[in-house]
């Protein structure tokens, strides 16, 4: 099947913004560097057939990060606090950004800042980059894994509103996606609140906060105390906000491109992702445990997607995306 | 170095030594042995289902030999058949890994990271220092001389006596008889007293040899591994004597190709400005002079 299915059907189009992806997988923000290193380092993989890669979060300066230890495996997940390492956004611009642009994969960066007004300037310097060298700017609302700002705008529906207003306000030529953070009283309060304000997609949603012991030390594992759970421990937390999302934009009548992310293993969690509600799925930490994971969870989709009659559930993708049929009156 | 051919999930284990605290693993890989150097890692999980709650990551370990195909350490290029590495147990990777029984498969990830250029001019005495089980790289270190007329000197440093290996085939005498076999002259080093052994840190036995070297330290090299205090103190010890020094570094790693930035190290650029060095990528094998020690508790 995966053979035979990738052979007919190399790709998988989807449109976000506008923007058109040659799958619906999306390498996750802060598991994918700058998009070139896992494709240097390992045979096999090939960037053009990624449908989008958000890169790593970046500061209007460089930032250094947290010290180590920064990441620890806990049950079916991980706990990181990197705490924002990234070279800032001029070097983005000048030297990570043109290396990928003679590929396929849709390139979004990502970005992160302590106030409105370093969001709104680096927000501005991303809107003078070649239009070849970026697709759009993800909104970063929700790290939490640095001491100021970041997770702050993330929590409450107006803080996050007018940040999106301010992104858009400086982004004229590039699409602009919010990725929300699961630490919210109401997710799809602050969906509607991003996409009312002005983005056209969003990112849903983020590690979930945790924290990991050394029971013979009587301290933290990571070096900054908390981190961010990722990996197929948040999986169902996700596929809920998710669908969330779905429903109350839908409902609403303000219904964007959402990109699902938590916990995406297989071609059978994609696939959950996009009954839920996600025109684009994302993968994170299942790239550190497999470098080929963007290529076999592709092909096991298409396996999901390719019905008994060959190619015509393909073309009616659409249709599937936030199909999932309710068990309760309604959702 | 060449990018790391794709990861397989079956690489069959030829061979398992454990003795509950320490595990060896032999791995069949000939295609993947060949291209690794002394100071590269592989990445290392045991199949889903032993410990499928806290097993979600390949854990790094340190190439510890080339093996031919009867197990013993390869005595030519053409005869390499695979890969040895040595591990402490520690939590559930390290202890689904030491469970594995040979024929059973592994997914493997490698050669990885940055080792040493073995093109590079030999130099006339090695002092190869390992402090716990960074002694693992030592041997794969010394092995990769052997055809050199360099002095190959292992300095192992432990806590106690039950810090050495025990493995059934070797009793506790494991790396002083695989020193020997790969013309290593070894000297061990305790930290407990105990008795005919050298009391005190690998550290120290290493200044103490150096003094006494025959010949004064003209051209040797030292490389160390083990725990950062430790490397801190033998890159200190090497600087003294103006010898040049590298250290592989540990940190707990994810992806091992350079995009996580979990397994940083403070340290300096060419330039001398102080920025982070990816332990995976541009390490684990680093000159001394590049890690910032002062950073470094």
């Amino acid at each position: 099947m995966a053979a035979l299915s990738a052979l007919q059907l190399p790709d998988l189009p989807v449109t976000v913004a506008g923007r058109r992806l040659v799958n619906p997988l999306g390498m996750l923000s802060g598991t994918y560097g700058y998009g070139t290193e896992v494709a240097n380092a390992v045979e096999g993989v090939d960037l053009d057939k990624i449908g989008a890669v958000f890169l790593k979060g970046i500061t209007l300066a460089p930032r250094r990060g947290n010290p180590t230890p920064r990441i620890v495996e806990t049950p079916a997940g991980l706990l990181n606090a990197i705490g924002l390492e990234n070279v800032g956004v001029d070097v983005l611009i000048e030297e990570k950004l043109p290396r990928l642009a003679g590929s396929r994969t849709s390139v979004w960066a990502n970005v992160s800042g302590s106030t409105m007004e370093e969001y709104g300037e680096i927000c501005r310097r991303l809107n003078r980059v070649p239009a070849e060298h970026l697709d759009g700017v993800e909104l970063n609302i929700s790290c939490p894994n640095i001491k100021e700002g970041g997770i702050e705008f993330g929590t409450k529906p107006e803080p996050a509103a007018e940040l999106t207003r301010i992104a858009r306000r400086e982004l004229t030529l590039f699409a602009l996606m919010v990725k929300l953070s699961p630490h919210c009283a109401d997710i799809a309060e602050m969906a509607l609140a991003c996409v009312e304000a002005g983005a056209d997609s969003l990112s849903i949603s983020n590690t979930f906060r945790g924290l990991a012991i050394d029971v013979q030390k009587r301290r933290a594992v990571l070096a900054n105390n908390y981190g961010g759970v990722s990996g197929p421990a948040i999986k169902p937390m996700a596929l809920a906000m998710v669908s969330a999302c779905y429903h109350a934009l839908r409902k609403a009548g303000k219904l964007v491109p959402l990109v699902g992310q938590g916990g995406v293993w297989s071609g059978r969690d994609a696939f959950e992702f996009i009954l839920a509600g996600a025109t684009v799925v994302g993968l994170g930490t299942v790239t550190f445990q497999d470098p080929l994971a963007p290529h076999r969870i592709l092909d096991e989709l298409l396996g999901y997607l390719v019905g008994p009659r060959g190619t015509r559930r393909i073309r009616r993708r659409w249709r599937l995306v936030g199909s999932l049929l309710p068990n309760a009156r309604e959702w | 170095m060449p990018p790391t051919p794709a990861p397989r999930l079956n690489v069959k284990v030829r061979r398992k030594e454990t003795d509950g605290r320490f595990g060896q693993l032999h791995l069949e890989c000939p295609d993947e042995a060949r291209r690794a150097v002394p100071g590269q890692f592989v990445q290392l999980r045991a199949p889903e289902g032993r410990a499928p709650q806290q097993n979600l990551l390949r854990r790094p370990f340190s190439i510890h030999l080339w093996i031919d195909a009867n197990g013993d350490p390869a005595p030519s290029p053409e005869r390499i058949a695979g890969l040895a590495v040595y591990f402490k147990i520690i939590g559930p990777g390290t202890q689904a890994l030491a469970a594995l029984e040979q024929g059973d498969g592994v997914d493997f990830l490698g050669p990885l990271g940055v080792g040493r250029d073995l093109s590079e001019p030999a130099p006339d005495r090695v002092w190869c220092v390992g402090g716990g089980y960074g002694v693992a790289p030592m041997l794969f270190w010394g092995q990769s001389l052997a055809d050199a007329a360099t002095e190959k000197h292992l300095v192992y440093g432990i806590n106690q006596l039950s810090d050495l290996p025990a493995f059934p085939s070797f009793s506790d005498g494991y790396f002083h008889y695989m020193a020997k076999a790969l013309g290593m002259q070894f000297h061990l080093s305790a930290v407990h007293l105990v008795r005919d052994l050298f009391v005190g840190t690998c550290v120290a036995l290493l200044e103490k040899l150096l003094e006494a070297a025959p010949g004064g330290v003209g051209r040797d090299e030292v490389v160390a591994c083990g725990p950062m205090g430790m490397m801190k103190a033998t890159a200190l010890v090497a600087w003294q004597r103006h010898l040049p020094c590298r250290v592989m570094l540990e940190e707990m790693m994810a992806c091992g190709t350079g995009v996580c930035r979990s397994c940083v190290c403070p340290g300096r650029g060419e330039d001398g400005s102080a920025r982070n060095i990816t332990t995976c990528t541009e390490g684990p094998l680093l000159d001394a002079a590049r890690v910032a020690w002062d950073e470094i508790g």
